[in-house]
């Protein structure tokens, strides 16, 4: 047997041992296949789909009139007066609701679906930490949904609205909006990948991420508090004031960023459990 | 190399409780560099849960254990990087190739380049004979040619240690051969711990061996010490006739320590345990046809194999002059 001593042996050590490796191969499962066509598309038809409906079919002189400065726009009753605005928070709030469910689906077999298989016991007989990977698939998933879910529908979704109304729509707060959007689903994303490394079923998994993406927000009326410490108040419409989310979209400085702060330190909270809950996985 | 330097494994009263069962009991266990070790022992002993434990997939909860001198606890990444694992049932992912699965494998050993890694990934299927089949998805894969490529994946690192979790249980005879013929190849390049409850593979390719039972270790020692330590000599002979007189006088010599009797269609049949080689050798047969009452159908010295040293120690098995 010759020996191919020109072979490197890797230079990652402690708990990115192994990182570089998974990472590579969890984004070639991703961009290899045709999933992030396939969520493009989807995603494209739905949430551009319902932007479009709205902004195509109000007559460009009714838009033209209706068309007062996006600064001035501060409460929830001058919304309804702008259609082109009417239509971005439509985009926003079906967004804010269909990504975090793509996000669940696509990270609930993550870790579950390799411990169950057996691939997972495999992968950690070779010299690959357990941080490398749980963070590897989260990187790869967390990429892959920023590009299909966020940065694509972005852009159809901000060339619809430069394209109609004539003018290049304000770009910072646009993309500080989807930003939102990103960490929303990301918040779920983290939330689905700590519940697969504590639980052993896909049906808690997905049940508890479910109820928390879909029933959640019905609690911001009885329990405003709430609205501070999770993304369910970004684009929700629960008082006269404009969402955090769609100040951003107009352009607008957020009422609070304590939201958006809570709802960062909790992904990262739920990350860091799901690699200590990992560590003591026994296979 | 002194003799401290040349152990891969050495454990101390490793230990492993599942909620209160105890799994492992207090191994103590010493492999030698370059040696294909058989770890032996019926299903549920705790065969898989020892080879889990070195490779840090669980933890123990008692004692200690060092591979190359690291301990597998707190250096377990140290040691993966030096050690091939094949599970009892391995899985991979199954939309890859032989060769994508080995390519994957050896980039989590080495960076590149890419050139180098594709000639190991090469020079590895053609080790284990899976050259024609390098590029067919693995789903479609025979038990034998998985397991072959579960040999692959574990040696593409050309391991200092190969770990083999019972690498020929589900195969037919001749991937159980294919299987062998691959360990006996790698025997001059590789130190092999495997564990099997086949006692046919472990005495073809084996030179030490450690019998495990109910979480506990039985023996360890080189196959050949085991083979001729293994109790007194035992005598076997097909008689017919009125053999009960014949075991009375044989029973009472100070050299029988044993007669087991078994009836075999029209004969009887006797496995004579003696302490003394010598004199058995030279008056047994004529001690049991002195008497005239019975004919010597068979007579021979039984040969011991390792199937009778695993029952015998797991079993606890007693023989008695009764």
């Amino acid at each position: 047997m010759e020996n191919t001593n020109e072979l490197r042996t890797i230079p990652e050590r402690g708990w990115r041992t192994g990182f570089a490796t998974l990472f590579h191969e969890a984004n070639a499962s991703w961009w290899h296949s045709k999933k992030w066509l396939l969520q493009s598309v989807l995603w494209l038809l739905f949430l551009n789909g319902i932007l479009a409906t709205i902004l195509w079919s109000v007559p460009a002189e009714v838009l033209a009139a209706t068309g007062a400065p996006l600064g001035s726009i501060t409460t929830m009753e001058a919304v309804q007066q702008n259609p082109t605005v009417i239509a971005l928070v439509y985009f926003l709030i079906f967004s804010a609701l269909a990504l975090p469910v793509a996000a669940i689906i696509a990270g609930q077999d993550a870790i579950i679906g390799e411990r169950q298989s057996g691939t997972a016991a495999w992968i950690l007989s070779k010299p690959v930490s357990r941080p490398a990977f749980i963070l590897s698939k989260l990187a790869a998933s967390t990429l892959g949904m920023l590009v299909t879910a966020v940065v694509v529908q972005g852009v159809a979704a901000y060339v619809q609205l430069s394209l109609r109304t004539g003018s290049p729509w304000p770009m910072a707060g646009f993309w500080a909006a989807m930003g939102l959007l990103f960490l929303n689903c990301w918040f779920y994303l983290t939330l689905t990948y700590m519940l697969g490394s504590i639980f052993t079923n896909r049906g808690r998994v997905l049940g508890i991420s479910l109820a928390m993406a879909l029933i959640g927000p019905a609690f911001l009326r009885s329990l405003p508090v709430i609205k501070d410490f999770t993304p369910w108040a970004f684009f929700a419409n629960i008082s006269e004031d404009v969402p955090v989310g769609i100040a951003l979209a107009l352009g607008q400085p957020p009422a609070s960023v304590t939201p958006i702060i809570c709802t960062a330190l909790m992904c990262l909270i739920f990350t860091a459990v799901a690699i200590l809950h990992f560590q003591r996985e026994e296979f | 190399m002194n003799p401290s330097n040349s152990l891969v494994i050495e454990t101390h009263n490793l230990s492993k409780a599942y909620k209160g069962v105890q799994a492992l009991k207090g191994l103590n266990l010493t492999v030698q560099q370059h040696s294909i070790f058989g770890f032996l022992g019926p299903n549920g002993a705790g065969k898989s849960t020892t080879i889990k434990l070195l490779l840090g997939l669980a933890r123990p909860t008692g004692g200690s254990a060092h591979i190359f001198g690291h301990d597998i606890q707190r250096e377990s990444i140290s040691i993966r990087r030096r050690v091939g694992y094949l599970a009892q049932d391995p899985r991979y992912y199954e939309h890859m190739s032989a060769r994508e699965t080995l390519r994957f494998t050896a980039r989590l050993f080495y960076s590149g380049p890419a050139p180098a890694i594709e000639k190991r990934v090469e020079e590895t299927l053609e080790l284990v004979g899976l050259a024609d089949k390098a590029d067919r998805p693995i789903k479609g894969f025979s038990g034998g040619e998985r397991q072959r490529l579960g040999i692959a994946q574990a040696q593409v690192n050309y391991p200092d240690l190969l770990i083999l979790d019972e690498p020929a249980a589900s195969l037919d005879p001749q991937g159980r051969h294919d299987v062998l013929e691959v360990m006996e190849r790698l025997r001059k390049h590789t130190t092999i711990f495997y564990s099997t409850h086949i006692l046919a593979d472990v005495q073809r390719v084996s030179d030490t061996v450690a019998i495990l039972d109910h979480g506990t270790l039985i023996s360890q020692a080189p196959i050949e010490e085991l083979l001729n330590s293994n109790g007194a000599p035992v005598y076997t002979l097909g008689l017919k006739g009125e053999t009960e007189i014949a075991r009375l006088r044989l029973a009472s010599l100070p050299w029988v320590t044993a007669i087991q009797t078994r009836p075999v269609n029209n004969h009887v049949s006797w496995e004579v345990t003696v302490s003394d080689e010598v004199i058995a050798e030279a008056q047994l047969l004529s001690l049991v046809q002195s008497g005239g009452e019975v004919t010597v159908l068979e007579f021979g010295r039984r040969k011991v194999d390792l199937e009778d040293i695993f029952l015998t120690l797991t079993e606890g098995d007693q023989n008695g002059k009764h």
